[in-house]
């Protein structure tokens, strides 16, 4: 891995030399490369919230008030309570003191709840915004980084420095995550810990209080609130019927990804573009290396599932308390970064993961907060997404050629079955030069030694 | 039991206080219901905080339910008493009246 102090320490003089290097020079809008990247990281992002330090305020003005109406009554009560046992006395009193008392202390152990729900709620708010806070702050610094590696490329090799340091930055957003979500299930359990309340209705009362006596201890169960979460939706044959390997869907979405971004740093945009491309990803297929795990196991659509199976492993019964005990191990085999041999990631890696996890080929990402509400009608068996769907935000040019790869006929629709033979084809300059307007060019120009 | 004491202005303070003891709690379950959106909880915390935001959302469901249960018990036990108050005063009275006649028979 790269230093990235080193990185960072460059950067103050790079930025006037950029102004002429094929980044995009809005700072507003990542270049593709770094978009298609960084956005594994926004789904991350996405699902720890608004990132707000605080509880909402409505639900703790409204708890803050129960308690503190309730705290208010219980003054008056004991004082009346007091007065009332020391001038009654008879059978009637022998009876109804002490459940009179039962239900004020009853009360008192209610109304101290208020403080407890506030205080784990708070603390379940900071676990959510810390953790937004420092994956935005990952977001950021990969941004910022990426921005002077892509600055400084030349070559394809320096373009991979962009990868690694992606590849570092997902990874750290998912410990970021993971981390929170153990911390979440603490404050969980809190909450089971605190016990059911109760309010005991005396025998003789129930008449006159038809309706509340018991009941009040139960808790109601959480309704099963993931078990829409997507499952089965992804093709998993072509429409011919011939099985995907999820391996080569992956890849095929990598090439896109790669190439329309490498389309963006070209210089004599086309062959530089197809050059770089074809270089990473003939690097990732012989070697099943980083950027297969990364950009192809998180970047493709297989993210929508991955994320609510890294925050709530198990799917369905995560809200029961206990939750952690099963998430550690899942989410490594869907964010596997190939720590170990190289060839365990495209062979390995990808094709162990169950069928569910296999990446989804056409890439209808949801947008941040959508996915975990997958649509059921999205369930093909057999069949390609709809023409509408892949991957309206790539900076993949129309009508199948992504950024110098040609891409079947029809790749709109049915990308299942590109499967081999993309690598290296041209495609006429006239396809690809509308994605690269905003690269100058001859930045490239010495790239032909390395790969051509 | 061997004593039977009753001070019907003690009772009367005791169901006043319990009327409006009442009324809090009830006010106060009332408020604490406000504190249910779980919708609101889940865009704040996110997936990451939606299996706390049900368990919340169903603890300060069951909070609001308690605070109520107890508010209309504390009434019933003011109701009960005043009627207990009553029915004893009245017994009282009736007792005294009927010891009264019997006397004037006696004397």
């Amino acid at each position: 891995m790269k230093t990235l102090t080193a990185l960072r320490r460059r950067r103050p003089a790079e930025s006037a030399a950029s102004e002429t290097l094929p980044v995009t020079p809005d700072p507003a809008v990542d270049p593709p490369m770094i978009a298609a990247l960084v956005r594994p990281m926004l789904e991350l992002r996405s699902t720890l919230g608004s990132g707000a330090t605080m509880p909402d305020r409505v639900i703790t003005a409204a708890l803050s008030a129960a308690s503190s109406t309730a705290a208010e009554s219980e003054g008056p009560h004991r004082d009346g309570l007091y007065a009332l046992e020391s001038t009654w006395a008879s059978a009637g009193a022998a009876a109804a003191v002490p459940a009179m008392r039962t239900t004020h202390t009853e009360i008192g152990e209610i109304s101290d709840r208020g403080p407890a729900y506030l205080a784990v709620l708070a603390d379940a708010q900071a676990t959510s915004a810390r953790a937004a806070r420092k994956v935005d702050q990952i977001i950021a610094d990969f941004r910022a980084d990426a921005r002077v590696i892509l600055a400084n490329s030349t070559s394809a090799p320096e373009t991979d420095a962009v990868i690694d340091r992606a590849a570092a930055a997902l990874r750290e957003a998912i410990e970021t995550v993971q981390a929170a979500r153990s911390e979440m299930d603490g404050h969980t359990s809190r909450i089971d810990t605190m016990g059911p309340l109760t309010v005991t209705t005396p025998a003789g009362l129930t008449d006159r209080t038809d309706g509340y006596g018991g009941g009040i201890g139960g808790t109601a169960t959480p309704t099963t609130y993931y078990s829409n979460l997507p499952a089965g939706q992804i093709p998993q044959t072509t429409a011919d019927g011939q099985p995907l390997d999820p391996a080569l869907i992956a890849q095929m979405q990598l090439q896109q990804q790669l190439i329309a971004a490498g389309v963006d740093l070209g210089t004599a945009a086309i062959s530089a573009g197809v050059d770089i491309g074809t270089h990473l990803i003939d690097k990732i297929a012989e070697t099943g290396m980083h950027a297969m795990d990364t950009v192809a196991a998180s970047a493709n659509a297989a993210i929508s599932q991955a994320i609510p199976e890294l925050i709530n492993p198990g799917g369905a019964n995560t809200t029961t308390a206990g939750a952690g005990n099963s998430g550690a191990t899942t989410p490594n085999k869907l964010f596997d970064f190939g720590g170990g041999a190289g060839g365990a990631a495209p062979g390995a890696a990808a094709p162990s993961a169950p069928k569910a996890d296999t990446p989804k080929p056409a890439a209808p990402e949801p947008s941040p907060g959508q996915s975990i509400t997958p649509d059921p009608a999205d369930r093909p068996v057999a069949q390609a997404p709809a023409p509408s769907s892949p991957e309206p935000s790539r900076p993949v040019s129309p009508g199948g050629a992504a950024g110098g790869l040609a891409m079947p006929p029809g790749a709109g629709g049915d990308q299942e079955r590109k499967r081999e033979g993309q690598l290296g084809v041209t495609v006429p300059a006239s396809e690809i030069v509308p994605e690269s307007k905003t690269v100058p060019a001859a930045v490239i120009g010495d790239f032909g030694d390395d790969a051509l | 039991m061997d004593t039977l004491k009753l001070d019907p202005a003690a009772i009367a303070a005791y169901t006043a206080i319990a009327d409006t003891v009442s009324e809090q709690l009830t006010d106060a379950a009332r408020a604490g219901a406000g504190a249910l959106d779980r919708s609101r909880l889940e865009a704040d915390l996110g997936l990451l905080g939606a299996g706390f935001a049900a368990k919340f959302t169903a603890a300060v469901a069951e909070h609001a339910q308690a605070l109520s249960t107890a508010g209309q018990l504390v009434g019933a036990y003011g109701q009960a008493l005043r009627d207990y108050s009553a029915a004893m005063t009245e017994g009282d009275a009736a007792s005294a009246a009927r010891l009264a006649a019997t006397s004037e028979e006696l004397a």
